[in-house]
């Protein structure tokens, strides 16, 4: 599916993941959380994990204030993450990583995601695109 | 002095060469429009400050050679410039620092032996978290208290408002000249001279305000100012400590070694060298001191009241064509300075800095540092800030821009 992505369906995908975003709920107490804040920008948010007993993503959510790139990278972040292990999500990172810095990547786990093949033309929004992971992956970091 | 007009601007842009060398970014016209944050430097600052590492690199107050005797000659001479600049009344109530966070804390942490516990330090919501952090500090480590004054309705800090919360623990009153998030001015003179009368000190924080007025510290009666160099020309990496010399007496140096004791012996006991040098431990950024002198210069000969007067015309400029457009809020219409702070209903301040990026205008957005203003959404305010060389073109490029709006995805795919 993605490769055939247009433009306008990767507007589309990431005007949707803004406007009514995935899995946006305030997190449990029992889940691994993070607090991801930057001193230069707006973003706040918390995400949560909760893990099954295979140590997959069972449950992943997040709260808080940010702009329409890191609302939609991270709506469309906790979806993609869930049943997959540490190893999965960390390997699905690096083809996201790469694609938002404009190196060869594997589109084909990344789904809804590589609607943000061009954020890399604004590179001082890649810490947008990626505030979801990055809080998902601490999260589970911590699960460890 | 004489006003500044287009003529004249469009000389002073061939001065810079990020303006030379950078005709485009993102495609579009390179419109500079974040002075407030860092000021662009003209060819004489560079050339200045490159001089030292060109022509007299020595250590100041070590060598007992020619250079070396140079390298202090001109490092002094720094310092005069500087004091000359704001109208102290001697260059031994100067001490360079790395900037105005530095000159801040080195007042906050310098008074750590003089406040006491039960103390109360007053400043606002406005200020820089680097007029507001260091005296949560101080009042942490020694249990006193920081209390905020309210703001009026523009965002400014007045004598009534300081009066309200005075009380006889009040020790220090700390304020910004000019805000950075809405450019709103207090009446320093009138807030110092009510520090004066309640007996306590009072910091000046000038780091928006020395580039676009003349600063006269006798007559502002403060007993500290505070700026960097960066935001007025200079280089980064250096800035100012004004304090009156009594005032400077009760600092305790912060930073200790080399050339600011006078003597030290076995038993650990020390003594200080004069003012300012004790404040100025290790070896000194020696380059970026020519290279503010220098920039006090530039921003002499054009004069900081003509180009703080250009940068108002600026913003009111935009701020005229912006005014009315749907869903365009400006926050600050008048407050008397080159910062025009706006939001735009429905659009993360980032995603309208990012949009206007993609247009070839530099702002900032988000909160600016100040985190505890209450006049400032959440989702952040997008700041845009005129300089000395921002022309009439800059102006209205933003406000087609911000008017002309557009999806904010279109920064990504158009
Ligand atoms: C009002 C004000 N105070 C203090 C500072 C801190 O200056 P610097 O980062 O150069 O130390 C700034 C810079 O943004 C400022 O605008």
């Amino acid at each position: 599916m993605p490769i055939s992505l247009d433009q306008q369906m990767m507007r589309e995908i990431i005007m949707d993941h803004y406007e009514s975003p995935e899995n946006r709920r305030q997190p449990e107490r029992d889940m691994l959380s993070a607090h991801m804040d930057s001193a230069s920008c707006i973003d706040d948010i918390t995400v949560g994990v909760r893990l099954d007993e295979q140590g997959r993503v069972a449950d992943c959510c997040w709260e808080g204030t940010c702009c329409v790139i890191s609302t939609a990278a991270t709506s469309i972040a906790t979806e993609l993450v869930k049943g997959k292990s540490l190893d999965q999500i960390e390997a699905l990172y690096g083809d996201y990583c790469a694609m938002l810095q404009g190196r060869e990547y594997d589109p084909a786990p990344l789904g809804e995601a590589v609607a943000f093949a061009n954020t890399g033309r604004q590179p001082s929004r890649i810490g947008c695109a990626t505030i979801g992971f990055r809080g998902i992956l601490s999260c589970l970091k911590k699960g460890e | 002095m004489k006003p500044l007009d287009d003529e004249r601007i469009a000389r002073i842009r061939t001065e810079f060469p990020m303006l030379r060398k950078n005709p485009l970014m993102q495609g579009k016209r390179f419109c500079y429009l974040d002075t407030a944050a860092t000021a662009l430097k003209p060819d004489c600052v560079i050339a200045a400050q490159d001089s030292y590492y060109q022509t007299w690199t020595a250590n100041t107050h070590r060598g007992d050679y020619d250079l070396g005797h140079e390298a202090d000659v001109r490092y002094q001479r720094a310092r005069q410039t500087v004091a000359d600049f704001i109208g102290a009344a001697s260059a031994d109530e100067i001490s360079f620092t790395s900037g105005c966070t530095e000159a801040i804390n080195r007042v906050a942490q310098g008074l750590f032996s003089w406040i006491q516990p039960g103390d109360e330090i007053i400043t606002d919501r406005a200020e820089h978290a680097s007029n507001i952090l260091p005296w949560f500090r101080l009042a942490r480590l020694r249990g006193a208290k920081v209390v905020f004054a309210d703001l009026d309705e523009r965002g400014s800090l007045t004598p009534e408002a300081v009066r309200r919360v005075l009380t006889p623990k009040t020790k220090i009153l700390a304020f910004a000249r000019i805000t950075n998030v809405l450019g709103s001015v207090n009446d320093a003179r009138a807030l110092c001279a009510l520090a004066r009368e309640a007996g306590i000190l009072s910091l000046v924080d000038a780091a928006q305000s020395v580039a676009c007025e003349t600063t006269r510290v006798e007559e502002i009666g403060c007993d500290f100012l505070c700026f960097s160099g960066h935001k007025m020309y200079g280089p980064t990496g250096i800035g100012v400590l004004y304090g009156r010399r009594q005032a400077l007496e009760l600092l305790d140096p912060p930073t200790v070694g080399g050339g600011m004791n006078a003597r030290f012996y076995p038993s650990g006991d020390y003594t200080l060298e004069d003012l300012p040098l004790r404040f100025e431990a290790g070896t000194q950024n020696i380059a970026g001191a020519a290279g503010l002198a220098q920039a006090c210069r530039f921003v002499e000969e054009i004069g900081a009241d003509a180009i703080g007067a250009w940068e108002r015309q600026l913003k009111q400029l935009a701020r005229a064509r912006i005014e009315g457009a749907p869903g365009v809020r400006v926050l600050n219409p008048d407050s008397p300075t080159g910062i025009l702070t706006f939001i735009v209903d429905g659009v993360p301040a980032q995603d309208e800095g990012t949009l206007l990026n993609s247009k070839g205008i530099c702002v900032r957005s988000g909160l600016h540092c100040a985190k505890i203003l209450p006049l400032v959404p959440k989702t952040g305010t997008v700041r845009a800030s005129f300089g000395v060389y921002s022309d009439r073109h800059d102006a209205e490029q933003l406000a087609e821009a911000i008017v002309k709006g557009g999806d904010i995805l279109d920064a990504y795919f158009a």
